[in-house]
């Protein structure tokens, strides 16, 4: 396991705070201003950066890791996925019945259902092998 | 799997922490190894083996009955 000057959650944090920033930053300029085409292109692509910060943060973590943190990382990311696709799903059919009209996919709640399967899917590794 | 890991790092009177840094991995992967909570890989358990002069079936011990 290779030593690092910053514990290398502490970059996953950061990233993630970076893409939380960007994804509401965007979202609020593309509502307050006009914007020509091309600048609102930008803007818009500007939470994607974010998350590709968060991805190469958690490479970075996986490749840093021992066999067992790596196995944790991979139960993380599994349960992360599974919850943010189970979710996604339970609420497009609660939409396709009539509730929840408002909501906006990947920005509503695929993020949301990433990170709460993430801390679920931490809580019951963490559990099981540490 | 059962080992007779924490045994042997008592014998040599080393933390976890030692051990695990002589092994490169986390201090955490030690304890999970020792609390039978985790069964290290191959190159890991050679690792082990030859860190402590043994073979690998002296130090981790295989039960069948844990397989079936």
């Amino acid at each position: 396991m290779k030593k690092t000057k910053y514990p290398m959650n502490s970059l996953v944090l950061i990233a993630a705070l970076i893409y939380f920033a960007s994804s509401v930053g965007a979202a609020w300029v593309l509502g307050a201003f006009e914007l020509g085409a091309p600048l609102r292109i930008v803007v818009a692509l500007l939470p994607a950066l974010g998350f590709i910060l968060v991805v190469a943060a958690h490479i970075e973590l996986f490749r840093r890791s021992d066999e067992l943190q790596q196995r944790i990382l991979l139960e993380v990311w599994a349960y992360s996925l599974a919850t943010a696709i189970f979710g996604a799903l339970a609420l497009y059919f609660l939409q396709k019945a009539g509730f929840l009209l408002e909501w906006d996919y990947f920005g509503d709640v695929m993020m949301p259902f990433v990170f709460i399967g993430w801390l679920l899917g931490y809580w019951n590794t963490s559990r099981r092998y540490l | 799997m059962k080992n007779r890991l924490r045994v042997l790092r008592a014998e040599f009177n080393w933390t976890q922490e030692e051990l695990a840094r002589q092994l490169g991995v986390s201090r955490q992967t030690i304890n999970a190894i020792e609390t039978g909570k985790y069964d290290p890989s191959l190159p890991l358990a050679f690792k082990v083996a030859r860190l402590f002069g043994k073979q690998i079936e002296q130090i981790f011990l295989f039960d069948e009955a844990e397989t079936k």
